[in-house]
């Protein structure tokens, strides 16, 4: 186990147990989860629209409220072009050093746009956006991961969410500081599960 | 870029560094397709990427296997296929599913078609399925098909097309594609999507399927650089998995670069796919090839090489096994060693873990409110799931078992009034998720009672994979599937047909896999054994009804297929194959066959005939024979027809052996290998000791004559080559033993309407009547047409065979396929046959059939011995014939029998030929000069009174005997098995000790034990049953001094722990508490526990095959053991165990049956009630039977009454003559003038030779 994704990270720092039971024994015999499909549902459909692809079939077989709220946040200003659409659903890993450790950091976008020379991450939430985005374990890893892929401290990640169509963002601060917060939720895991 | 390397080399690193470089010089991750094999290949070049990168952003990987490509660019580009879905209901995703669900879909596709004359109804989806991947791995359309259908002559094949059609217009409209299904949704898609990859990376090019390269040549134009890695003498997938030439020298008009280094492993390769395709033998300083009896010594003979090895300081993970047949047993084995060993293969099912099987029950449990439980299951749930205190456990399902015996009660029910509080929980708790979705269910399940530790894994990963099924299920159809019928569907999922799901390897193991996982994941080791190679499961079948692997390749271009064909292209592949096994070993390669597979059916022979061992048997270890003049010109054999009329006792099977191994010596037939001499025995056992008389000859010898009964070569000559698919017959056709026959029909008979007991009768008529070819419509007996057509019926729908079968079937398939009867004959230079008096006219017409090039055919036997003419289907005229045709050696002296026994049975001969002229031929018996006893009380013929008198007479001989010689050896003869009993008990009466030679399975001490083992889990509170199982028991020596237990019984329950100081006490509650594992795996573990003689240990695995054999149809282990009980007392016709060579025969007293007695010699012999009933030999003596009218009835030509009481007498004369043959010193023939029915004495007739008696 050597690779982590936002996900991983904040279930070891909730609880090395947890994390060791999920994600090392795959304890999880699949717990289905409705909301989150619903939330599954919602990406996958805003990201086709965002690739450029028409939705309106696989659209009118959504449920009404799903419909409804697909419908709301289409209207947001990000889908009116004015900053520039990069990619939607991107992949990334990321390879990191500390000392004698490596481990890699992985993770998908929602949708990476271009504003000037400012790369915008957006991650559309289904449920309760972060209040503290600064803070976020998240904002952590994204800020982090794009600035190495983009090469730029200027990246700002923003939580859009499904229901309210509310608003946070976090801008990126400091790279060191983040890797530390990083490494010191992986030494939580013991030695011998980090291959 | 185009390289050609092997497996196991440094060729997925030399890809690597080429995709490091292409990054370096600027390229987009994102644009670079890397292409593998498998899904493990992907994981590996994955970390090799990760590994070798700097830190940063390594990028977007497209690193797929051949199947995941499709799959991914479904999930990205879904919504494109969803535009030309006509369907309603467009979800957002596709359900991306495994084969579970898509089966189910296609199986009620199916129930809307009619297959019309299709035989296999058990295979038709596993075959459509077939054909299906082959139709998509290699991107036919329909125009390719239908070429295809004609080629090979379908009859079926609008039906399938239909099928097929509806089945993807099914998963269209529920959006449920499995990894088949994805190849050609990815077809259609592709084509519709801009391409987005300017560099392919191709590993394993040799393995590509013809539809991911359709794919590659559609985005070429936009392909800036392909990197292709490619081994010429690869594609070990041809055939059924599709794997597929590409000339990419063609392809991308430039040359390839070698990289292959001439290594020694190389080289050996090479060679040895160059041999097998040359069809010269491989002889290898890297090879060694052993080949064993048993299959259980190849087993123990491997664990102990590996055992020794690693003593040597070879580490476990250096040493690799490879077999096709991964079973239980050979598991059971292997997991004896100390080491870890990891199973890389094999056919695992879901419930076969113990756990997860429990867990299973327990949802099955959790949807159904009243039910009955298999008390057995109950307890795994107790004490796998609920972990209830062990005693307690026990006293609950025995408790739930003892009142089930009394009348059914629901299992619920039941527990409901257990006191305990586990218990009680459990059943609130099944009752709280009762109305939760089938995969929340399992998820509370798994969560409450599935412990979470690392030993747990395996059964983790298991659950996982369970419980995708179950969401697969419910997110393609809602609620719209049967909760119940789906969890049994799941619960025999084989986890390794779906090619997604693999596991990860282990570092430290010793690896069991077969061939084609070693390949795939590119296992390298220093010594590699190859297991099995004599078993015809080594060269995979790639045909079936539906679907033929080689003509349903895309570059299939010939306008017939023959069976050549698939001879040579399985022979290709084959050749593949080992040359990828002999990449996979840097030091020794290990070859071990085995004549036998587990159940002790003969191996045909398989990959081990492409070997030759290196060293050469000591001819001076050779059987040296000396043979008597009327025996010399059988070893003085040229050629051509003879025929050898050997007395009893003339020594007829040492001169026949004597001839075999003159025969492989090469001195009398030029250049004639073993498989060129084909031997055909009347018994299995016959055969069995001729192969191991030549093993002890020729130790190192691999591929052995083809030596069988007639059976056993029929069953090679529909089985090797796929042979059976130019009979309509599906592969999966199982050939049923007597057991499961009488089953059958008896179920048959019953449904008619008629009584049981008519079993027998239909057992027979069935099998006259099948021999005869009459049309059933010429048959006039309404009950046979109906209880025929319910046999025939049940049949066909399992796809049954039975022995009859197999003789009709391979007779046909020689007369009506030049090419394969051209096989055999080239093959059978030489034939010779055993007991040729008792062959069936299939049996010499196949014989003429395979003999018909070289002519070279010997019969031996003796036709004055052949008894078995009135009540099977055997022939003698037709070996009397062949005498008088060819030229006959008489073996006619004998040294066993005493001179006045050899003037009897000559009297015999020349008495008969007043009043059954038919009956012998006057062949004499002659003595041998100085060798037969020639003591005056030789023959003893007495008449008796009262039964009580010949009985007592008889009783006082033997004492008599025994005491003036205690080393001689008895035996008793009678006519028919049901005296057999009767006189033992007699003779039991009188402190008399016999050996009862009735072949029953509880004649077994293995079956026994297991059996009384079984019946003491099934039901420990009854006591009589207790007391039954105690007594085999206390015949196990180890618990000789224990017999108390059994008054303990009698007081006390056998659960309390006062029994705790009988060592039985401890080891049968022992076997209670292992019951959580299938009866099977039971077995196994008390084979192991009692027998640990090897010999023992082979006969522990034929039981387990018996077991798992009925535990498939019976599928409790309550059912499977009372059907259990009610074999072990029937003739045993379903298993041939193993038995020790009678070496400590010395003053046994031996009661079989007349017919049985033959081949046997005893000193004293007697011949006991030989009244004219039971050995009539005048015609008016003779009394058919109320059924030999209707067996008439089903011939042809229908013999009148005198004809069959004529052949009866006949027979009873040869009879008597057997009998007189086997004493060598004393012969008593006794009757008497009453017989005793219901207590009342009945006067009868004494047999003529009585009478004779008397007048002198």
């Amino acid at each position: 186990m050597n690779t982590f994704s936002v996900n991983s990270l904040k279930l070891l720092d909730k609880s090395t147990e947890e994390f060791i039971n999920k994600y090392i024994l795959h304890l999880d015999f699949l717990s289905s989860n409705q909301s989150a499909k619903r939330g599954e549902r919602l990406h996958g459909l805003i990201s086709y629209y965002l690739k450029g692809f028409d939705i309106e079939k696989i659209k009118s077989s959504l449920v009404q409220d799903e419909k409804e709220l697909l419908e709301k946040t289409l209207c947001l200003d990000i889908f009116k072009q004015k900053e520039k659409f990069i990619k939607s659903e991107e992949s990334f890993l990321i390879k990191c050093k500390n000392a004698n450790t490596i481990f890699y950091l992985t993770g998908r976008f929602d949708a990476i746009f271009q504003d000037n020379d400012k790369y915008i991450i957006y991650d559309w939430k289904s449920k309760n956006i972060p209040q503290n985005p600064q803070d976020d374990l998240q904002s952590v890893v994204y800020l982090y991961c794009a600035s190495k892929i983009f090469n730029t401290k200027n990246v700002t990640i923003r939580y859009i969410s499904l229901e309210s169509q509310g608003m946070t963002q976090a801008e990126f601060k400091d790279e060191n500081l983040y890797l530390e917060r990083i490494i010191g939720i992986i030494e939580k895991l013991p030695k011998k599960y980090l291959a | 870029m185009i390289f050609y390397s092997t497996i196991n080399s440094n060729k997925t690193d030399i890809l690597v560094e080429n995709f490091l470089q292409l990054v370096k010089s600027g390229a987009r991750t994102d644009e670079i397709l890397v292409l593998v094999q498998n899904g493990r290949k992907k994981k590996d070049f994955v970390e090799k990427i990760k590994n070798n990168s700097p830190t940063g952003s390594i990028g977007n990987l497209n690193v797929y296997s051949f199947f995941g490509l499709a799959r991914n660019f479904i999930e990205k580009n879904w919504v494109c296929a969803e535009d030309m879905i006509k369907y309603p209901n467009s979800p957002v995703f596709a359900h991306l599913c495994g084969l579970e669900a898509s089966q189910y879909i296609f199986k009620n596709c199916i129930k809307e078609i009619e297959f019309k004359g299709y035989n296999s109804k058990v295979n038709l989806l596993h075959q459509l399925l077939r054909r299906y991947s082959l139709i998509v791995q290699n991107s036919l359309n329909d125009n390719e098909i239908k070429i295809r259908e004609k080629i090979l002559h379908e009859s079926y094949g609008s039906e399938v097309r239909e099928a097929i059609k509806l089945y993807k217009l099914k998963t269209l409209e529920l959006r449920a594609f499995d990894y088949l299904r994805q190849v050609s949704i990815f077809e259609y898609l592709y084509k519709k999507v801009k391409n987005p990859y300017r560099y392919v990376i191709l590993d394993d090019g040799d393995e590509i399927t013809p539809a991911v390269f359709e794919y590659l040549k559609y985005i070429q134009k936009d392909v800036k650089d392909f990197y292709i890695a490619q081994d010429p003498y690869g594609s070990s997938r041809l055939g059924y998995l599709s794997a597929t030439h590409i000339d990419f020298e063609k392809f991308l008009n430039q040359r390839a670069q070698d990289l292959r280094q001439n290594t020694p492993k190389i080289i050996s390769a090479r060679k040895v796919f160059e041999n097998i395709k040359n069809k010269t033998p491989i002889l290898s300083q890297d090879t060694i090839l052993k080949s064993f009896v048993r299959r259980d010594e190849m087993i123990f003979q491997t664990i102990e090489e590996i055992e020794k090895l690693i003593k040597n300081g070879v580490k476990p993970n250096e040493i690799a096994v490879v077999t096709p047949i991964c079973d239980r047993y050979l598991r059971f084995c292997f997991n004896k060693i100390k080491q870890d060993v990891f199973f890389l293969s094999g056919s695992e099912k879901l419930n076969q873990n113990p756990h997860v099987g429990a867990i299973i029950e327990v949802l099955k449990l959790t949807n159904t409110d009243e039910c009955y439980l298999s008390p057995f299951v109950l307890k795994g749930i107790l004490l796998e799931v609920l972990k209830i205190k062990e005693t307690e456990a026990i006293e609950i399902y025995q408790n739930y078992a003892f009142e089930n015996l009394e009348y059914k009660k629901f299992i619920k029910e039941y527990l409901q009034n257990i006191k305990n509080k586990d218990i009680q929980e459990f059943l609130k708790f099944l009752d709280n998720i009762k109305n939760l979705p089938l995969s929340e269910q399992l998820y509370e399940i798994c969560t409450k009672y599935t412990q979470k530790n690392l030993q747990n894994q395996s059964a983790i990963l298991k659950l996982n994979k369970l419980a995708k099924q179950i969401v697969d299920f419910e997110e393609i159809f809602g609620k719209n599937f049967e909760k119940i019928s789906l969890i049994e569907q799941l619960e025999n999922t084989i986890i390794a047909e779906n090619p997604l799901s693999e596991d990860e390897i282990p570092k430290n193991s010793i690896i069991v896999a077969s061939a084609q996982k070693l390949i795939d994941s590119e296992i390298c080791v220093k010594h590699l054994f190859l297991l099995d190679c004599s078993n015809s499961d080594w060269i995979k079948q790639d045909i079936g009804m539906l679907y033929n692997s080689w003509v349903f390749q895309k570059s299939w271009n010939k306008k017939e297929f023959k069976p050549d064909d698939n001879i040579s292209l399985t022979l290709d592949r084959t050749a593949r194959i080992l040359y990828k096994l002999y990449l996979c070993k840097d030091e020794q390669m290990h070859i071990y066959s085995s004549i036998y597979d587990t159940l002790g059916l003969e191996n045909f022979g398989a990959i081990d005939k492409f070997f030759e061992s290196n060293h050469k048997s000591n001819t001076d270890n050779l059987t040296k024979i000396t043979p008597r003049d009327d025996q010399k010109p059988v070893l003085d054999y040229k050629s051509g027809k003879m025929a050898v009329s050997a007395v009893a006792g003339s020594g007829k099977t040492t001169i026949m052996l004597a001839l075999i191994l003159k025969l492989l010596e090469g001195k009398i037939i030029k250049d004639i290998k073993s498989e060129n001499i084909f031997v055909l025995t009347f018994m299995d056992s016959a055969a069995r000791n001729f192969k191991e008389r030549i093993k002890q000859n020729y130790p190192d010898m691999v591929e052995l004559p083809q030596i069988s009964t007639i059976h056993g070569l029929a069953l090679r000559i529909l089985k090797e080559n796929n042979n059976y698919t130019f009979l309509g017959l599906d592969n999966d056709f199982e050939i049923i033993d007597e057991n499961k026959r009488r089953e059958i029909i008896a179920n048959a008979t019953v449904g008619a309407g008629l009584d049981y007991n008519k079993t027998d009768l239909y057992e027979r008529a069935i099998s006259d009547f099948k021999n005869e070819g009459t049309d059933i419509k010429k048959v006039k007996s309404p009950s046979f047409k109906n209880i025929f057509s319910l046999y025939d019926k049940e049949m066909k729908e399992n796809n049954y065979l039975d022995y009859d079968d197999l003789l009709i079937l391979s007779s046909k398939l020689l007369k009506t396929n030049p090419d394969v009867l051209k096989y055999y004959q080239n093959l059978a230079k030489v034939i010779i046959e055993d007991e040729a008096q008792d062959s069936s006219p299939v049996q010499q017409e196949l014989i003429n059939l395979i003999g018909g090039k070289w002519g070279n055919i010997i019969r031996c036997g003796d036709v004055n011995q052949a008894i078995t003419a009135t009540f099977s289907n055997s022939d003698v005229k037709g070996f009397k014939q062949f005498i008088k045709e060819n030229y006959n050696v008489q073996m006619n002296k004998s040294q066993r029998c005493a001179t006045k026994i050899i003037d009897l049975a000559n009297r015999t001969i020349d008495e008969a030929l007043n009043i059954a002229p038919e009956a012998f031929l006057d062949i004499k018996m002659y003595p041998v000069e100085g060798k037969n006893a020639k003591n005056s009380d030789a023959i003893n013929i007495k008449l008796f009174e009262k039964p009580q008198d010949e009985n007592d007479y008889i009783a006082q001989q033997i004492l008599k005997l025994q005491e003036n010689y205690p080393k001689k050896t008895i035996g008793i003869l009678l006519r028919s098995n049901w005296q057999i009993n009767a006189f033992c008990e007699f003779l039991q009466s009188k402190n008399i000790k016999t050996k009862k030679n009735i072949d029953t399975l509880h004649n077994n001490s293995v079956y026994k034990t297991v059996l009384a083992i079984f019946n003491f889990i099934a039901d420990v509170k009854n006591k009589k049953n207790l007391q039954k199982c105690l007594e085999v028991m206390l015949e196990i020596p180890r618990y000789r001094d224990e017999k108390e237990i059994l008054n303990y019984i009698q007081n006390d329950d056998f659960l309390s722990d006062n029994g705790a100081k009988y060592t039985l006490w401890w080891d049968l509650r022992y076997f209670l508490l292992k019951s959580t594992l299938t009866p099977m795996e039971l077995v196994l573990e008390i084979g192991d526990f009692y027998f640990k003689n090897t010999l023992e240990f082979a006969n522990v695995s034929m039981v387990y095959s018996i077991v798992d054999k009925i535990y498939q149809t019976h599928k409790t282990f309550e059912n499977t053991l009372l059907r259990m009980n009610e074999i072990a007392f029937r003739i045993n016709k379903s298993a041939k165990f193993y038995t020790e060579e009678e070496t400590q025969n010395e003053g046994t007293i031996r009661i079989m049956t007349l017919h049985k007695s033959k081949g046997d010699e005893f000193d004293f012999v007697f011949i006991p009630q030989l009244s004219a009933d039971n050995l009539g030999l005048k015609i008016e003596d003779i009394k058919l039977k109320d059924n030999s009218k209707f067996l008439q009835s089903l011939k042809q030509k229908p013999k009148n009454s005198d004809i069959l009481k004529r052949e009866i007498v006949e027979e009873n004369y040869r009879l008597l003559y057997v009998g007189i043959t086997r004493a060598k010193i004393k012969l008593y023939l006794t009757c008497s003038k009453t017989f005793k029915m219901y207590s009342k004495e009945k006067a009868q007739k004494p047999c003529e030779i009585f009478l004779k008696q008397e007048a002198k």
